[in-house]
């Protein structure tokens, strides 16, 4: 099977500047400790403005009561509603899913406006242990910048090292970098890094 | 090479299930392709290929096994993944039965997902790496008998329905005629070419094959109890065996394999049960078996047995016209074995090469020309490279000597010389008549009036 490194990607033209990130913690009724850290790792990786700034976006609609998750689609279609050109990223503490599969830990537009995470798998205490903030924080900035880079065009990487490499447990999470590998950087829109 | 992006089609008719599982699969790199139902789904299948098909099993209309059934008709290479919400044991087994590359119940882990999915590309990539090297090795492997002349031509079209016809076959010929090739392109024509071909000469230890070499002799038989040794019969099993110069086999090997020939089975030495002979045979022979027969030198029983198919190959002075092409084809390949940058013959060498009788047919035009490759200048080999007599006599002992009165008579010489004139050119008659001199319709009228040619016994 072809790498997914090696996959053709569209020519690209002259490059663009590269539209600014909003955070958008969802259903919190106050701002979350980790927004400030955790938009300061992902302008240290993506580059550009990181802008913190909650939506009066109701999460009833979403849940699926039978499941006790949220429907990350459902979510994803409202958050980009709103309005404005820079690239979303949804953040809620609810489990998410989307139709057929079990759960997921995020869900993006490919080359779209934005992305929807769930910090809840993130966390040591939804499998029985110790907490612990530094490992929570380093997971949820691998997942954020991984949803973005979706959203600003990457597909999943077969560098285990990069953090676009597909995670489908948090072990694998805390195995990857910070960081994006040197073909993923190159093919981030916008400014090189 | 790398291969194309893999691409995804996903069955389901429900939306929100094709839009979730689309958006995942994109992300994944894949190129995917939704359907909302059986009967959509197999016109896109109609427009283009998928390497993997994810197909909800309930759906309106035509189901999933439905459409799986459909599609091993339509796209037989495609991975059916049959989706459902209602799992149960039945329903997987008669989609697994039916061909479908997996199954998977609503909701599914993203983890077993997507491994399903790598698994089944793997799978596919294996298979068309399988198909590229199975017609690497189809149509004979590669082999190639050379020859435009009617004879060789024949020949060839002997070989291709002789190798499907999976029966003994004869190859008769004098020795240098290309027997071993024939019988190698059989085999690599023919279904069993993924097996081993076995040759044996025949007349190698005065033409009887110890039974330990023929049969095998199981572990515990003698002379050394501790090894087991597969034997020629065991080696050619589900392939070909080859006898070259069945001529020269012993009466006791005759016997052995005539009894072989007849049960279908064979029991390795020390062994107690017998094996089933799974094997085609091929055989071969420079003097003429039903002759040998006839002395009582070869039993008349194995004759008939392995003479169910019979091909000659002619020998190379009846075909004249085949040797410049011949000996092009024998230069290129032992010029890059030599790695000598030799590229053709000088005019004066084919013509040495096309007059001389080649009573080793073949195998001496290829040691001449090997020759040559060693004491030549490249780029071309010259005649005085090449170990022939300017003119040669006819030289071979089995060439049939022509001493009948009749065809020595000047009407017999012509219409020899005109057969091999009309063979150098491979039919064509005006060129024929150019090269004789003669009009073309002196050559009709002179071919209208001949005789018959002689039967050979």
């Amino acid at each position: 099977m072809r790498s997914r490194a090696e996959i053709e990607r569209p020519p690209q033209g002259p490059p663009q500047p590269r539209p600014g990130v909003r955070l958008v913690p969802l259903g919190y009724r106050q701002a979350p400790p980790w927004t400030d850290d955790l938009a300061r790792r992902i302008a240290h990786v993506l580059g550009g403005a990181v802008a913190i700034e909650a939506a009066p976006l109701g999460l009833e609609s979403a849940l699926d009561v039978h499941r006790g998750q949220y429907n990350a689609l459902t979510l994803l279609e409202r958050l980009i509603a709103l309005p404005g050109s820079e690239r979303l990223l949804g953040i809620v503490a609810g489990d998410l899913f989307i139709p057929m599969l079990t759960h997921v830990f995020g869900q993006a537009q490919l080359n779209g406006r934005g992305a929807i995470l769930s910090t809840y798998r993130l966390d040591n205490a939804v499998y029985g242990l110790a907490p612990d903030d530094t490992l929570f924080a380093a997971r949820l900035a691998k997942e954020a910048i991984h949803e973005l880079g979706h959203a600003f065009g990457l597909v999943h990487c077969h560098d285990p090292d990069c953090v676009m490499h597909s995670s489908m447990y948090v072990e694998e999470i805390d195995l990857k970098r910070e960081e994006l590998c040197s073909d993923c950087r190159r093919r981030l829109p916008g400014a090189a890094l | 090479m790398p291969s194309p992006q893999p691409r995804i089609l996903i069955v389901d008719d429900e939306a929100a299930v094709r839009d979730s599982l689309r958006r995942w699969f994109e992300l994944e790199g894949y190129a995917i392709e939704v359907a909302e139902s059986g009967a959509a789904a197999l016109r896109r299948l109609q427009q283009e290929s998928f390497d993997v098909a994810l197909v909800d099993l309930k759906m309106p209309g035509m189901d999933g096994v439905t459409l799986q059934h459909r599609m091993q008709e339509v796209t037989p290479d495609t991975a059916v993944i049959i989706v459902t919400a209602f799992g149960t044991i039945q329903s997987a087994v008669e989609v697994l039965k039916h061909g479908a590359f997996d199954y998977l119940t609503k909701p599914v882990d993203p983890d077993e997902l997507s491994r399903m999915v790598r698994r089944a590309l793997e799978l596919r990539e294996l298979r068309v790496q399988n198909a590229r090297l199975r017609q690497a090795v189809d149509h004979r492997g590669g082999l190639v008998i050379v020859g435009e002349t009617a004879a060789m031509r024949a020949l060839n079209a002997q070989v291709e329905e002789a190798a499907h016809a999976d029966v003994p076959v004869l190859i008769c010929g004098e020795s240098g005629t290309g027997k071993h090739l024939v019988a190698t392109a059989l085999h690599a024509a023919s279904a069993r070419r993924y097996f081993s071909f076995v040759p044996v000469h025949c007349g190698a230890a005065g033409g009887e094959l110890g039974d330990d070499e023929l049969l095998g002799h199981e572990g515990g038989a003698q002379p050394q109890p501790q090894l087991r040794r597969m034997g020629k019969l065991q080696l050619a099993e589900g392939g070909t065996l080859f006898l070259d110069e069945v001529g020269q086999l012993g009466r006791r090997t005759q016997s052995a394999l005539l009894e072989i020939l007849r049960s279908g089975t064979f029991t390795p030495l020390g062994g107690t049960r017998p094996r089933p002979a799974d094997f085609r045979l091929i055989a071969a022979s420079s003097v003429p078996l039903d002759a040998l027969v006839e002395q009582a030198r070869f039993s008349a029983d194995l004759y008939y047995r392995l003479a169910v198919l019979t091909l000659t190959c002619p020998p190379l002075r009846e075909r004249r016209s085949d040797i410049p092409l011949l000996a092009r084809h024998l230069l290129q390949r032992l010029a890059a074995q030599a790695s000598a940058p030799f590229t053709d013959f000088s005019p004066g060498a084919l013509e040495r090469l096309v007059a001389h009788d080649w009573p080793g047919n073949v195998r001496e035009l290829a040691n001449a020309i090997e020759r040559a490759l060693v004491v030549g200048r490249p780029p071309l080999v010259a005649a005085e490279d090449l170990p022939l007599a300017p003119t040669s006599a006819p030289s071979h002992a089995s060439a049939p000597p022509a001493t009948a009165a009749g065809e020595l008579s000047l009407a017999a010489v012509e219409q020899r010389h005109i057969t091999q004139v009309l063979e150098r050119c491979q039919g064509d008659r005006s060129q024929a008549a150019t090269l004789l001199g003669i009009t073309t319709e002196a050559l009709e009228q002179r071919l209208a009036t001949r005789a018959p040619p002689a039967a050979r016994g």
